[in-house]
């Protein structure tokens, strides 16, 4: 199957920041076009990069590190990243791992950070 | 004007011939991709219409120049010929036509052949005596070339009283040198390629071989049983990973992992998790100390972001019978202690993957196994097999963990690989690692 099939990024550009609001499976297969996308936001000069999960079925530990990347190379560039709450399994697999409470998880994709 | 027609159809039937042992040589050079086979075969093809004999030569790495095929009208005259070059090798840097052809990559016609040239070429006085003996009377060398290199070399000869060569049959000479040539230069490049896909599959597989140890240890008092099912193809590496080892008198380490990816990358991260690991607990330091040193050791890799999730559990034996567990939790789902009466419980405290996040936050936590118990230590490839459709989830391993109790290790494990192959139809996203321990009474 091809990664476009089951996993899906609608990119969505506000004043202060990149929305990519991820949908279906991020695992080995899809991992790359999250990255792609994330490499293409950043270099956008908005300040903020928003992973909105709430449509995100599945993650896996090679979605997970696309994600630790994306929220390292946030903090290289001195700018904001957060994830929205996702789906059970996805929130279990952030918790589990510690990721969850290391990055800062916000309710809605444009709630405001403060 | 007759004789002009004359000459005509005789130039016809000779082109007609010559387009026959292209298309015969055409068939042979693209069934055959062994080199040697397929030399051998086009040798055959030239003779008798074309050559009464025909010898192929290739110039090895070294440069040295190699006949790997001949082919006669007289079967005498051929093993004969091997013999003679088996004793005397062609000078790559002589006056050979062959070695002359081999360094110009520019053929060379030789319509009659008298004594003298003959000896002025051989390679000694054996060599001259048996091409006079022969007959040697005509000859057409062409190279072999392919991708702009020169092989080696075609050689067609007519010995006796056989027409002189001529141009015509130069270009057919050439022409067929050509398509040798392609077909040498694939069928090396198949037999490399083939020779790589061998190497990298059987590299593949010993560091899977290696990754996993051959066996368990003994654990007096103890009966211990593990579990893997790797997904993908048989050269995939995946990351999952197991190990029991003793740290002392009565102390042992039970180890389960999972490395982020998949192939050779990933199978290198896995051994420097499992030799790390195996390298700290024999100098004795306690779980989250390991995981510590092993965080340490991947965030000192010179790419970074080799993220690897473990679950170490450090069991004591003592007098009172059972074991005193203590368990440290790097990214790692937590293991399962199930009683006597299959009543299951997490054990642990969730800590941070390794690898990627300063600090890591683990936190060790102690708990007494009884005699009856049955921990049970997993990757998340079995809770998480036929997910996002229809996971196995933590729900139902511990729904198959609750029939514990009745079954033997074995029995258990099984169970659970079956139960996660059936929810991925067989083929697994994941690998799955299994561990299980239980004390004896």
């Amino acid at each position: 199957m091809a990664a476009q099939d089951h996993f899906r990024i609608e990119t969505r550009n506000a004043p202060d920041r990149v929305v990519l609001c991820l949908h279906g499976e991020l695992d080995l297969a899809s991992a790359p076009l999250l990255a792609q996308e994330i490499e293409n936001a950043s270099d956008a000069t908005t300040a903020m990069v928003v992973l909105d999960l709430q449509e995100l079925r599945f993650i896996d530990s090679t979605g997970l590190r696309i994600v630790l990347a994306a929220h390292e190379r946030a903090q290289e560039r001195g700018g904001e990243f957060a994830l929205t709450r996702a789906s059970e399994q996805v929130q279990r697999l952030l918790t589990i791992t510690g990721v969850g409470e290391h990055l800062r998880i916000i309710a809605s994709p444009d709630e405001l950070l403060v | 004007m007759i004789g002009r027609g004359a000459v005509g159809i005789d130039t016809q039937s000779s082109a007609s011939a010559a387009i026959d042992l292209l298309v015969e040589a055409g068939a042979v050079l693209a069934t055959s991709l062994d080199p040697a086979t397929t030399m051998g075969q086009v040798a055959e093809l030239t003779v008798p219409r074309l050559a009464d004999l025909c010898v192929i030569d290739l110039r090895d790495e070294d440069g040295s120049i190699r006949d790997v095929a001949v082919a006669a009208s007289n079967q005498g005259i051929a093993r004969n010929l091997e013999k003679l070059r088996k004793r005397h090798q062609l000078d790559p840097d002589g006056e050979h036509p062959v070695a002359r052809v081999i360094r110009s990559g520019d053929p060379v016609l030789l319509p009659e052949m008298t004594n003298t040239l003959l000896r002025s070429f051989a390679q000694g006085s054996e060599h001259a005596q048996f091409m006079i003996d022969h007959g040697y009377r005509s000859a057409v060398v062409a190279p072999l070339v392919a991708r702009g290199r020169t092989l080696g070399a075609l050689s067609v000869l007519r010995l006796g009283d056989g027409l002189p060569y001529d141009e015509e049959d130069l270009d057919l000479v050439c022409e067929l040198a050509r398509r040798a040539a392609l077909a040498i230069d694939n069928a090396r490049l198949f037999s490399d390629l083939r020779r790589v896909e061998l190497a990298e599959s059987l590299i593949a597989h010993t560091l899977q071989r290696s990754l996993l140890p051959e066996s368990l240890p003994e654990i007096p008092g103890a009966e211990v049983q593990a579990l893997h099912a790797a997904a993908g193809e048989f050269n995939e590496v995946g990351g999952d990973f197991y190990d029991v080892m003793r740290q002392g008198e009565k102390r042992w380490m039970l180890m389960i992992g999972d490395v982020c990816g998949k192939g050779p990358r990933a199978a290198g991260v896995t051994a420097l998790a499992r030799h790390t690991l195996r390298a700290v607990a024999m100098n004795g330091q306690s779980p989250a100390g390991m995981l510590s040193t092993l965080h340490e050791a991947l965030r000192s890799q010179p790419l970074g972001m080799d993220l690897c999730t473990v679950c170490l559990v450090m069991l004591e034996r003592d007098d009172e019978g059972g074991a005193m567990l203590t368990v440290a939790l790097a990214g790692h789902p937590a293991p399962l202690l199930i009683d006597g009466n299959g009543d299951v419980r997490e054990i642990g405290h969730y800590g941070t993957l390794l690898g990627v996040i300063d600090p890591v936050k683990i936190e060790e936590i102690r708990v007494r196994m009884q005699d009856d118990e049955t921990l049970l230590l997993y990757t998340d490839g079995v809770s998480e097999a036929g997910a996002p459709d229809r996971p196995l989830s933590e729900r139902g391993l511990r729904a198959l963990c609750a029939e514990a109790p009745g079954l033997t290790l074995a029995e258990l494990l099984e169970g659970i690989e079956v139960a996660a192959l059936a929810r991925t139809e067989g083929k697994l996203r994941d690998d799955i690692a299994l561990l299980a321990l239980r004390c004896k009474t």
